[in-house]
């Protein structure tokens, strides 16, 4: 055995180039998918984190899921609004330790706008379950102060004491230009100025422009039903005369004291008496929208056993090829008295090594990446991975070794079958 | 020694009994080959017996499967009908492996060009022959590797030469080269095909010597095979293919 293993190691140097080449396409694909893997796991927690610390989000009775893209992903429409006072009501039950009322509707540069109050900087959490923390200035505290997230400070250049004008409704990014709807549909009369930025969370905080829930009324004043009321129109500087107590809510997020009492809660809010109200558990209810995500993870699941596939049936090709270089090589070797498991042997610890190598390169590159990329990728993208291989890709390795090793009995069965006068001949 | 090709096409009643003997090389009786497809034989032989230490000159002209009834010897081919037996084992009933093994331990070939594995270093090179087989290995005295700068010395081959990679060495050296291999570790038959076809005369002529003074002195049978009968000289036993 160590006669092949001497054999093996000179022949390949031999055939350095062609067989690094094949050794690359399967580290790369290696790399693929485990980062693939790794991003798909990374985007899971990051999106269960998205409720951390709240145990109950409760709004308007309607669906669930509608509800929790609003609440904590700040997407979709509002159907129904619930409010102001079954706030106040519930945030004096002796059960809830916080709540965080928020009211959406506005944008700006296609970013949502979330009306809310100082507590959403105490008690919201970023990825990585760290309080949110902001890299330049201070909470909102007055009227018309605005606090942006990460990417929207990023993406539209922002910083603090930059000036922004809101867009009433889900006007889409750079649509509003010079169509009539400018002057309408936006509130050019009250300009907001960026008094602090947010650190990147990894969350839907990132693309937000969190407000103040008086600011948003004191925006509203002159307006009914989506629409300025025609002939009345209220300077900014007037605003503070007004009663300035949100009208509306569409979600109230809310901390208990104990989490046990989350299900006891959940029941009296839906049976109450009232205003018709309904508390879903966050963490249930995310699991249904990864149900829902799956798809893509799968999909991407799928290009990467794809890749792996191209990548050993490039390796097979390349041994293959070398097959025909090496008919003289293998013919010589069975002339000295090497057997066909000798030859066969040669050609296995070949495809295995080059296929462990492949692995093993690929795996420090996804976890090189991990140390090295994920710290920035977090930071611009809100992308990144864990660092350290899971049991599942321990699997998944030994899994795509034994493939790269049984590959390589394919060229072994085609030279095992070769005769050996046949590699002797020269040919034309 | 009894040598008489068969006659065309193929006598096969007459198939003269036989008494396997140790010292009995190679022995055949009746042997025909044909390459897939093809239905003239490319070898037809009726009887041939080779004594061990025994030397053959086996010529014939181009296309006389010369070369084809020397890989039959070695067991490279497989004969489709007839008897070859290599020191009393009949090659056609071996498993592939014994095969394989009878020949590690056992042949040395010599072929007309394209011996060596070029990545692998001269005595690498010689050292092959002793890699597949322990007990050539162990005939190897004192070691394998000794014997083998030893050979390589006794053809003449310089030292500086053994470190070389055999893809460096000149037509003539990597003949001189197989031919060490194929005398390393004792064996006790070497086959040779047209080994000196591609040197010219005065280097021809001296690795025939060495080849076969080399073979005598450890007791090989040796059958080589050769187009040109001005070479016939050093050689005990005769035999010439007829044209197909």
């Amino acid at each position: 055995m160590r006669a092949i293993l001497d054999l093996a190691l000179a022949s390949a140097w031999n055939r350095r180039t062609s067989l690094a080449l094949a050794c690359l396409s399967i580290t790369l694909a290696t790399a693929l998918v485990l980062a693939v893997g790794r991003m798909g796991e990374s985007a899971r927690r990051d999106l269960s984190r998205t409720s951390a610390g709240v145990d109950l989000v409760v709004g308007p009775r309607g669906g669930t899921l509608p509800l929790l893209l609003r609440a904590l992903f700040h997407m979709g429409e509002a159907t129904a609004t619930m409010q102001w006072e079954s706030h106040v009501k519930l945030a004096r039950d002796p059960r809830v330790a916080w709540s965080v009322p928020l009211a959406l509707g506005d944008t700006h540069g296609g970013y949502p706008v979330i009306g809310t109050t100082a507590a959403y900087f105490q008690h919201m959490r970023n990825a990585d379950g760290a309080p949110l923390a902001l890299s330049a200035g201070r909470p909102f505290a007055g009227l018309f102060e605005a606090v942006i997230g990460a990417e929207v400070a990023r993406r539209l250049g922002y910083q603090t004491g930059t000036s922004l004008i809101l867009s009433h409704g889900s006007s889409l990014p750079d649509t509003h230009d010079g169509h009539d709807d400018q002057r309408t549909s936006t509130h050019q009369d009250k300009p907001f100025r960026v008094v602090g930025v947010l650190a990147p969370a990894a969350s839907p905080v990132d693309r937000s422009v969190l407000i103040g829930l008086d600011s948003l009324t004191a925006l509203h004043l002159d307006w009914q039903g989506g629409v300025p009321i025609p002939g009345l129109h209220i300077p900014a500087e007037q605003v503070g005369k007004f009663d300035l107590r949100p009208r509306s809510l569409d979600a109230v997020l809310i901390g208990l004291h104990q989490r046990t009492d989350a299900l006891r809660l959940q029941r009296q809010i839906a049976e109450a008496p009232g205003e018709a109200l309904m508390a879903i558990l966050p963490g249930p209810g995310l699991d249904s929208l990864w149900q829902l995500l799956g798809q893509i993870e799968r999909t991407l699941k799928a290009l990467g056993g794809l890749v792996t596939l191209v990548s050993l049936t490039g390796l097979v090709a390349v041994i293959l090829a070398g097959l025909g270089e090496r008919r003289r090589e293998l013919a010589i070797l069975r002339a000295v008295g090497a057997g066909v498991r000798h030859v066969v042997a040669l050609l296995m610890v070949e495809a295995f090594a080059l296929t462990i190598t492949g692995l093993l390169a690929g795996l420090a590159l996804v976890e090189a990446g991990g140390l090295l990329l994920t710290p920035w990728l977090r930071l611009h993208y809100g992308l990144g991975w864990h660092v350290g291989p899971r049991g599942h890709e321990i699997a998944l390795l030994a899994l795509l070794l034994a493939a790269g090793s049984l590959a390589g009995l394919i060229p072994a069965w085609r030279a095992a079958r070769l005769s050996i006068a046949d590699g002797l001949t020269p040919r034309l | 020694m009894a040598i008489s090709p068969a006659p065309l096409p193929a006598d096969r009643s007459s198939v003269a009994p036989y008494h396997p003997a140790t010292e009995t090389a190679v022995l055949i009786r009746n042997l025909r080959f044909c390459w897939p497809g093809c239905l003239v034989p490319a070898v037809n032989l009726r009887s041939l017996e080779l004594a061990a230490g025994e030397h053959l000159f086996l010529h014939g002209e181009s296309g006389a499967g010369k070369t084809t009834l020397l890989n039959l010897i070695g067991g490279l081919l497989l004969a489709q009908a007839g008897e070859l037996q290599l020191f009393g084992q009949s090659l056609t009933h071996l498993p592939t492996s014994t095969r394989d093994a009878l020949r590690a331990d056992r042949l040395g070939f010599v072929f007309q060009q394209f011996n060596l594995l070029p990545y692998l270093s001269v005595l690498d090179n010689v050292l092959l022959a002793s890699r597949f087989s322990a007990s050539r290995h162990a005939r190897c005295i004192p070691t394998p590797r000794s014997e083998a700068q030893r050979l390589l010395d006794t053809l003449e081959l310089p030292p500086s030469l053994a470190a070389r990679r055999a893809c460096e060495l000149s037509v003539g050296q990597q003949q001189r080269v197989a031919a060490a291999r194929a005398l390393l570790g004792r064996p006790s038959l070497i086959l040779a095909d047209e080994p000196t076809s591609s040197l010219d005369a005065r280097n021809a002529a001296q690795l025939f010597r060495l080849l076969l003074d080399e073979a005598g002195r450890c007791g090989a049978a040796v059958i080589l095979v050769s187009h040109d009968p001005g070479l016939a000289a050093g050689f005990t036993h005769h035999l010439k293919l007829p044209s197909a």
